[in-house]
């Protein structure tokens, strides 16, 4: 079981590793793999820098306050001190979307196996009684 | 493995899946650690059942074993790139080491589409082996044992 285990994981990493490496192909150097946060680090989604280095990715996250100057990631050369891009920070980024409609699959999804496993249930259970008493 | 063994982890993996699969209801921070742990149920999964893929890889003239194989290759394709895309833009996980990731407008669509193709080719995949889980329900094993013989069957190597 180890030995397979082992090759499991050496599939798995092999399969990541070209992952990585399609998507670098097809990204550029946009495309990178995780840096160390330093003090220099920009905001992967706004582009903002923290003077102490401490990257507010899990929040909390600065607000604009006409000194914080952003770098936009998207628009090359842009740069603001209020930054449209803080609705995005404060939806998207720090809490999940609504657009991840993952609930609204899954949910009806599991309802209908459940009814037809209900359905399969009842219907083999009165032939299973029938079977006893014979 | 014995079949209750394979059946625990299949629940497992599903029950994680679930829970992974909604960050809407549990948040960023319970969807990537959870997302982990996933990963390592995944990995326990394909490694129990590893006698079947090598099984089918040498014999490829049944069409069913084929199909199915390729079925969980594609599945396991789009698990690693939803897995990898979300490392990429962890909010917890890789800020908590010390690290960022660039890229975030690339792997953040990626991991969106990525996501919502794993729950198709998810069910598709529970959908394929539905006879196996089906010889495993109480008043079906009750009813017909030979039912569950067929069952084990189709999975050839499922149960080794």
């Amino acid at each position: 079981m180890a030995r397979r285990l082992i090759l499991t994981v050496i599939v798995f990493l092999l399969v990541g590793v070209v992952v990585f490496a399609v998507t670098r192909l097809g990204g550029g150097d946009v495309v990178a793999l995780p840096q160390r946060i330093a003090v220099d680090t920009t905001c992967p989604v706004a582009g903002c820098m923290q003077p102490d280095g401490a990257c507010h990715a899990a929040g909390p996250y600065p607000t604009p306050d006409g000194n914080f100057l952003m770098n936009c990631p998207r628009v090359v050369g842009c740069t603001d001190t209020n930054c449209h891009a803080w609705d995005r920070i404060e939806g998207m980024r720090s809490k999940p979307s609504e657009a991840s409609m993952n609930l609204w699959i899954l949910a009806p999804v599991l309802l209908v196996v459940a009814l037809v496993a209900m359905v399969y249930a009842m219907e083999k259970r009165p032939a299973k009684n029938k079977r006893d008493g014979e | 493995m014995k079949t209750s063994g394979n059946l625990i982890i299949d629940l497992l993996a599903t029950i994680i899946y679930i829970v992974a699969a909604n960050p809407l209801i549990t948040g960023w921070a319970v969807h990537e650690w959870v997302s982990i742990g996933l990963l390592l149920v995944f990995v326990v999964h394909c490694a129990t059942h590893f006698d079947w893929i090598v099984s089918t890889f040498r014999h490829r003239g049944e069409r069913v074993r084929t199909a199915n194989l390729a079925l969980d290759v594609a599945t396991l394709i789009v698990f690693m790139v939803c897995m990898v895309s979300g490392l990429m833009v962890s909010r917890h996980i890789v800020p908590l080491f010390g690290f960022v990731s660039p890229g975030y407008f690339i792997w953040n669509p990626i991991h969106s589409l990525s996501a919502k193709l794993l729950l198709a080719l998810l069910i598709v995949h529970g959908v394929a082996h539905w006879r196996w889980f089906a010889s495993l329900l109480p008043w079906r094993r009750a009813l017909s044992p030979q039912h569950e013989q067929e069952g084990m069957e189709d999975e050839t190597g499922m149960d080794e």
